[in-house]
């Protein structure tokens, strides 16, 4: 079943005055659960704008979100609490959110909102810890004297620590140094495989989306322009160029080998694939 | 959310008001504002109220929004005309035995209800037709003369300038951090008075570490442009007077003057 799913949903930013902006705009989504989705689109093409629905923070101007089957603005203001604890999300830049004394009450907020007890609190936020590679020792510092990295670490556990049933990231690598980037992915896709959650993910980065995305989601202008498996999305760079976006790299390179009749084969999107598929034809080209 | 609470929101245009220097137009706000606390005499005030329906016109701003900006103290502008109504003897118009509500005292309240309008009405239209940046350089020009009895006009200035500047970003850091704690479950709706204070603490911490960092950064690239305070400092946008700005003055002290003419001639409510 859908674990998120739109319908019309639209969105409009100062609606009734002069600044008025349509963010979203018919919005027809189904999200199976425990895809891993890549959210691509060029800047204000309404990717933010569009999570935030996913987890009950903007009401829609019109349209309806379903969440587990669940008509969320139907339910009334009480339950959208539950909603958001169902699917975390992380904002941009979510270390600025940081406020309690020590990294561990930080990590304790979500789940000591949910109203749990002190010893599971305890467990959840130890864990989720584990998940982001914070140290036992770190969780009692102040989370303003940490490193930045680990400050972004351990923002993200905050939302983990609620154990959500799907969890969004909104350009959660944006600042990073290549290592600190590497790191964030990884822990995501591996809270991803152990917990078999749904998580999507906001990108500009067309590699990392690549590397990790299963499907992927690209917004254009407030609408959406396709929701399809990454391999099909990557197939036509021509289009994703002129949205603003690109392609890997890698794939482009393959596009060329394959427009020059040099390759046949899928769509190349990681430099392990790109690797293997050279050895490929060099090696054929050698039995030949 | 947040955004839509304005504060002197200043609405771009090209009118004849807004062109007028804004030293000018600050001068003009303060002979109006002795315009409106002159008259005794609802005629008197009905003239003042023409004066400036009629600015309105000139600057094209719908005279709908003062509305708005009425709404705040609508309170205190109830809560005053009911203490006038019932509590300034005269000619008794109604008799609830207790209390008497006469001629004099409706006189007298409408006279105030319709003074605290104008004078929203006409200080408003100062904030709706100058940009905050034109405004505090306007400020800083007049009062330039307070330096030499050491007051620190260009420093105060920029202080106001970069406030201005930064609450339209405080205001939308608040949103974002906000949200932010929502998503973790921050319920900042229900609850007693000490558990709504309790939960501006997730809110306000942020917000004052991210106001620092952006102060720091501000002052570092203030000082990376070599800003060292106002001594010697020249002007990119020097504020002439034009023959407009003198006939505004023209027009405005005369209104001042038929006020005060028409005052003397009618008489007072106030007996
Ligand atoms: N709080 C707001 N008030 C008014 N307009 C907004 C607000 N937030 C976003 N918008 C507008 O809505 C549109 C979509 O914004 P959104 O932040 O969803 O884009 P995005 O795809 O996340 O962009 P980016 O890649 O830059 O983060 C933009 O045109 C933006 O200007
Ligand atoms: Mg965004």
């Amino acid at each position: 079943m859908a674990v998120i799913k739109t319908e019309h949903l639209t969105y409009i930013y100062g609606a009734g005055t002069p600044y008025e902006k349509r963010a979203l705009d018919d919005i027809n989504l189904s999200i199976e659960a425990g895809e891993f989705v890549g959210v691509i689109g060029h800047t204000g093409s309404g990717k933010s704008t569009l999570i935030q629905h996913f987890n009950a923070l903007l009401k829609p101007t019109s349209g309806k979100v379903y969440i587990d089957g669940v008509d969320v603005w139907a339910a009334g203001k009480a339950a959208l609490q539950g909603f958001r604890f169902d699917v975390g999300l992380v904002f941009q830049y979510p270390e600025h959110q940081l406020f309690e004394e020590t990294v561990y009450k930080d990590i304790a907020f979500g789940p000591r909102n949910m109203g749990l007890s002190e010893r599971e609190i305890d467990e959840r936020v130890r864990e989720a810890a584990h998940y982001v590679g914070l140290t036992e020792a770190m969780l009692d510092h102040s989370p303003f004297e940490i490193s930045g990295g680990q400050k972004r670490r351990a923002a993200i556990a905050g939302v983990l620590s609620m154990r959500p049933k799907v969890l969004i990231l909104d350009e959660p690598t944006a600042g990073l140094d290549p290592r600190g980037r590497d790191q964030i992915l990884r822990l995501i896709a591996d809270y991803h495989r152990t917990t078999g959650s749904t998580v999507l993910i906001v990108s500009h980065s067309m590699e990392d989306v690549a590397r990790y995305a299963s499907r992927i989601l690209i917004m254009n202008n407030a609408k959406v322009h396709a929701y399809l498996p990454v391999r099909e999305a990557f197939s036509d760079p021509e289009v994703l160029m002129n949205m603003g976006l690109s392609v890997p790299p890698i794939t482009r390179v393959f596009h060329r080998l394959s427009q020059k009749g040099l390759y046949s084969g899928p769509e190349v999107l990681t430099l392990e694939e790109g690797k293997a598929a050279l050895k490929a034809m060099l090696g054929g080209a050698k039995d030949a | 959310m947040l955004k839509d609470i304005t504060i002197g929101q200043y609405f771009a245009g090209d009118s004849l008001i807004h062109r007028l220097d804004p030293r000018i137009k600050l001068i003009l706000t303060m002979l109006y504002i002795a315009m409106v606390f002159i008259p005794t005499n609802p005629a008197g005030l009905i003239a003042v109220a023409l004066f400036v329906v009629a600015c309105y016109g000139v600057s094209g701003i719908s005279l709908s929004t003062v509305r708005r900006s009425l709404k705040p103290i609508l309170p205190i502008v109830v809560f005053t005309t009911i203490l006038n109504i019932f509590f300034i003897e005269g000619r008794v118009l109604v008799n609830l035995g207790f209390v008497q509500i006469t001629y004099e005292g409706l006189l007298v309240s409408a006279l105030m209800v319709l003074r605290i309008v104008c004078l929203i009405a006409g200080t408003s239209l100062l904030t709706y037709t100058t940009s905050p940046i034109a405004l505090t350089d306007a400020i800083e020009r007049l009062f330039a003369p307070m330096r030499r009895i050491g007051v620190p006009v260009h420093e105060l200035a920029m202080m106001m300038t970069i406030a201005l500047r930064f609450i339209p970003t405080l205001i939308e850091e608040t949103d974002k951090i906000m949200a932010a704690q929502k998503a973790r479950g921050a319920d900042m709706e229900s609850g007693g008075l000490v558990d709504r204070v309790r939960a501006l603490i997730p809110i306000l911490v942020p917000l004052f570490v991210s106001a620092f960092r952006r102060a720091l950064d501000l002052a570092t690239a203030m000082e990376c442009r070599c800003y060292r305070g106002g001594e010697g400092r020249t002007r990119m946008r020097q504020m002439q007077l034009m023959p407009r700005d003198m006939v505004a003055l023209v027009v405005t002290v005369a209104g001042l003057a038929g006020v005060i003419m028409l005052n003397g001639w009618l008489p007072s409510v106030y007996g």
